[in-house]
């Protein structure tokens, strides 16, 4: 009989079989559950990274167009561009500079009401077809000018001595030309580097007008090619703005050849030839000189010192020539004023050089304006750059292409070493080109000057100040500045993974609202923050607050006078 | 004592483990699946979250397009017989065939009378340099043309607008507007590719050869017997021998209306890959002053259904099959956003160098140079053929806060 025995339970290898093939089970399973869970974590944790990408894109994209990073208008603890500027050291016959968002009306004040009528609204014909005529709307000057009289003094249009943002800076303007002598340069100058002359004795400590005379070869007698501020100046010359034309030596008197030479004709340093070989030319003016262009002085007077030197060459266009003619100071012979307003600020200590540039008169010897001419003329090298090293008229190409002017970060730390603040950064001008491999000094100067540069415009600031700290971190800036002529605005978004260390960095260069079309976004204070309404259609604008009778759209930053509001 | 049967109690464990097995299986299975779901649902999230980046893209790059748009239409390109092409879609590449009657506003004017003499369009030649929305010469409002008639005693120039300012056409919400480029038109641009742009030249980077072969009459000698360069389309153009017969047809068929298949025209069909990407929009708002709308999606840059019936027309509507909800369901993807710029005549500086000094620094132009500069060394590049500009420039830009009423 064969024995069969009940099966009630595993055997050992079955069972140990059947643990292993649980095991193994479980284990797949497992293995299958953390791989997908690590995959879903590695997915959140990409997708996170990503979205956080996209939204550090959305951000700058959201500053280029409306500059939050530098001015909220809804927030008044970022509006740190608005102020005047307040403790920067300017002497008190001078205007009140402002940043980048201070109200144009607010500095209108600050420095006296200039003489400005909107002429913008009084411009025919008006725009149809469902196009309004009212604030906002920008014409350029009327033609006719072309077949009219003789421009003059009296002209209200070369009267205006403020910005008006109702018409159009048009090169058709005669207004606009700029009539500075563009062969005019003033050789007077000595400062050390460049004057490469061996016959020049008082190497690096003459001035034009200094005791000790300047040898023949250095120096051409100012206004050679005549005296251009006859028809545009700063002042008219009328009877309540008088101005007094001096008397100059035009020519060049051979009987100093070789000798040295003393200004303006003391003829005793060395005596002159006698018999003397040849007369200098000498001219003077009659008065009154009515002045009929001076429209383009006052805006570029006014201009250097608004917003700072990039919104300068933001507000004057690319073919602004940055020069004009103003006063000298008494007791110089040449062209003066009587009683004219000195509007541009002049070293007054601090981190100016004091050598030889700290000549203290705002004007050559021809009548350009020194700080629109002179190599570092002013606090922290002021507005001209070197470039050339030559006392003579330029424009934006040639003051940005070896330096550069920028928008500064207000948020950005102050440099350890005591450096300007963001204010007056907005007057300096940066080596920016080979300049800053040639080891210069000072703060905006050699690499050292690029790097604030950089640093001060781009400034990373994080999105996200609060987020949890194993989260990607994600800055991003929106640097501007302008080189060679160019308007730039750098856009960067960096991630950094806390866990991984992985760093991503995207740079672009955008498109989008300038300073100027940030300006007006923003409404006036004097209607309180936040953002400015414009709209196309003139029921929406008649039935809001504005500057003009009439006229709807708030008033915004560029509005050039402050508004009672209806 | 029966036996107990064994196999079945065994099949009875074994269909138990399988059961167990299965389940187990299918848990896990389902729970990849799952969480592949789940991946791949946020992968879609992720991707539709970056179209949008996409979109947002396209939309800036559409600010660049527009005011390169206003610089070069400023100046450039103007068709005189433009304003006469009574096109239900003014904008179209492809203008009618037939002229309409002249509109008011065109014509020979007058800088000192401001008397308005209508020319006859068949006198006008074909595309005429322009002096800017605002006449460089004198400040009035343009694009203008040059004077195609004696000059009136006493003055400097007589012109032509290059524009009427008749409203002419209804948006269907009560604004009628004139043809572009008139103060108060709008020009809608649709960013695609075409098949075939305008003036297409061939690819071809030498068309006429050294011959090589030492045995030729020709060998070594580099003439210029074939045209260089030669369009994509044939026109009859000589190219591999000098028998060919120039096609004034296939130059321009202008005037027998646009085949497709002329030089002048091109091909203006849009390449499919690249059709409803992006758009803008330019609404002339002042003499120089643009309000811009930058799109980017499918609705080819008509407003809204009304503006398209009423501009656009039934073949308008035809394109977006004759349904006001798909054209709104499209519109509703899309990225418009709104920009307000202003262009100016200015260009840049003249201390910026004249001449080419790079590359000849020997040789005098008698072009002005900057006086006073210092950069005219021999090895200088600075030069104003670097900086070609005769378009103007963009004086500021503006983002608008919200949607303008007009656009």
């Amino acid at each position: 009989m064969a024995y069969h025995r009940t099966t009630n339970a595993f055997t050992l290898i079955e069972l140990m079989i059947s643990i292993l093939l649980g095991t193994l089970i479980l284990y797949t399973a497992f293995a299958g559950f953390r791989t997908a869970s690590q995959a879903i974590t590695i997915a959140n944790s990409l997708s996170l990274e990503n979205s956080l990408l996209r939204a550090g894109y959305f951000q700058v994209q959201n500053d280029l167009d409306f500059w939050t990073s530098l001015d909220d208008p809804n927030n008044t603890s970022n509006q740190k561009l608005r102020p005047t500027g307040g403790t920067w050291s300017v002497s008190a016959s001078n205007t009140i500079p402002g940043n980048p968002f201070t109200p144009m009306s607010m500095l209108n004040l600050a420095n006296g009401v200039k003489n400005i009528t909107l002429r913008g609204p009084t411009i025919q014909p008006a725009i149809t077809a469902g196009s309004p005529t009212t604030y906002g709307e920008i014409k350029p000057r009327p033609p006719g000018y072309l077949f009219g009289p003789i421009p003059s003094y009296s002209d209200p249009w070369e009267a205006d001595t403020f910005f008006d943002p109702t018409v159009s800076y048009s090169p058709s303007d005669p207004r606009t030309w700029v009539r500075v002598n563009m062969a005019e340069k003033d050789l007077a100058y000595n400062g050390p580097g460049w004057d490469t002359n061996p016959l020049d004795a008082n190497y690096g400590k003459q001035d034009y007008w200094g005791t000790t005379p300047l040898p023949y070869g250095s120096f051409v007698p100012p206004v050679t090619f005549g005296r251009y501020g006859l028809f545009s100046n700063l002042l008219p010359n009328t009877s309540s703005q008088p101005v007094t034309f001096g008397s100059w030596q035009i020519g060049w008197n051979l009987n100093f050849i070789g000798q040295a030479y003393s200004l303006p004709n003391s003829g005793s340093n060395p005596p002159p030839p006698s018999p003397p070989q040849d007369i200098p030319y000498m001219v003077t003016y009659k008065t009154p000189n009515l002045i009929a262009h001076t429209w383009y002085p006052n805006q570029i007077q006014l201009f250097l010192t608004l917003f700072g030197f990039q919104a300068m060459c933001e507000y004057l266009p690319p073919n602004a020539i940055y020069n004009f003619y103003m006063s000298q100071p008494s007791g110089m012979t040449g062209l003066q004023y009587a009683g004219a307003p000195n509007y541009n600020y002049t070293p007054t200590g601090g981190h100016e050089p004091s050598n030889e540039w700290d000549w203290g008169t705002p004007c050559t010897a021809g009548g350009m304006s020194r700080q629109c001419t002179q190599p570092g003329w002013g606090p922290y090298w002021g507005f001209r750059n070197w470039d050339g090293n030559q006392i003579t008229s330029i424009g934006m190409y040639r003051q940005t292409y070896s330096t550069s002017f920028g928008y500064f970060n207000p948020w950005a730390p102050p440099d350890p070493n005591g450096e300007p603040g963001i204010f007056p950064r907005h007057y300096m001008h940066f080596d920016s080109d080979y300049t800053a491999f040639s080891g210069g000094s000072g703060p905006n100067g050699g690499e050292l000057g690029l790097q604030d540069l950089l640093a001060h415009t781009a400034f990373e600031q994080s999105m996200l100040p609060l987020e949890p700290t194993n989260w990607p971190t994600v800055m991003t800036a929106v640097g501007r500045l302008v080189k060679t002529g160019h308007f730039v605005s750098v856009a960067k978004i960096r991630r950094l993974n806390p866990l991984t260390g992985a760093t991503v960095e995207l740079s672009f260069l955008g498109l989008g609202t300038t300073l100027r079309g940030a300006r007006m976004q923003r409404k006036d204070p004097t209607y309180g923050t936040g953002w400015a309404h414009w709209d196309d259609d003139p029921a929406v604008m008649t039935s809001a607050p504005g500057p003009n009778p009439g006229q709807g759209n708030e008033p915004n930053l560029d509005s050039p006078t402050p508004q009672t509001q209806p | 004592m029966p036996m107990t049967p064994i196999a079945p109690l065994i099949r009875s464990r074994s269909h138990q483990r399988h059961g167990t097995i299965l389940i187990l299986v299918a848990a896990i299975s389902a729970l990849l699946a799952t969480l592949c779901l789940v991946f791949l649902a946020r992968m879609r999230s992720d991707t539709e979250e970056t179209g949008v980046v996409m979109q947002l893209a396209q939309a800036k790059i559409m600010l660049a397009a527009a005011c390169n748009y206003v610089q070069e239409t400023s100046r450039l390109g103007w068709d005189v017989n433009y304003p006469y092409y009574g096109n239900p879609s003014p904008n179209s590449p492809v203008p009618n065939a037939t002229p309409v009657t002249l509109p008011n506003g065109t014509g020979v004017i007058s800088p000192t009378s401001g008397s308005i003499t209508p020319p006859s369009p068949a006198t006008l030649p074909g595309h005429q340099e322009t002096y800017g929305w605002v006449d460089v010469r004198d400040g009035s409002i343009g694009p203008n043309y040059r004077p195609q008639t004696a000059n009136p005693v006493g003055t400097l120039y007589s012109t032509y607008a290059a524009y009427s300012n008749t409203p002419v056409l209804s948006d269907g919400h009560g604004w009628t507007r004139p043809y572009w480029p008139a103060m108060g038109s709008v020009a809608i641009c649709q960013m695609f590719v075409m098949q075939r742009p305008p003036y297409a030249t061939q690819l071809t980077a030498v068309y006429n050869p050294i011959d090589v072969n030492p045995t030729d009459a020709t060998f070594g000698y580099p003439y210029t017997q074939y045209p260089d360069p030669m369009p994509v389309v044939s026109n009859g153009w000589p190219q591999s021998s000098t028998s060919g017969t120039i096609s004034t047809a296939l130059y321009d068929d202008g005037q027998q209306g646009a085949t497709l298949n002329d030089f002048v025209h091109g091909n203006p069909t849009p390449r499919q890959q690249t059709a409803g990407k992006s758009w803008f929009r330019v609404y002339r708002d002042g003499p120089q002053t643009f309000v811009i709308t930058c799109g980017a999606g499918g609705t080819l840059g008509w407003k809204d259904w009304s503006e398209l019936s009423s501009i656009g027309g039934a073949v308008a509507q035809a394109q977006f099959n004759n349904d006001p909800n798909t054209f709104m369901a499209i519109a509703q993807d899309e990225i418009r956003i709104w920009y307000r710029i202003e262009w100016s005549a200015a260009t840049m500086e003249l201390t910026y160098q004249n001449v080419q000094t790079g590359a000849t620094s020997i040789q005098e132009h008698y072009l002005l140079l900057p006086t006073n500069a210092s950069h005219t060394w021999s090895v200088a590049q600075r030069t104003q053929t670097w900086a070609k500009n005769p378009v103007g420039t963009i004086r500021w830009i503006e983002r608008l806060q919200t949607q303008p009423t007009y656009y």
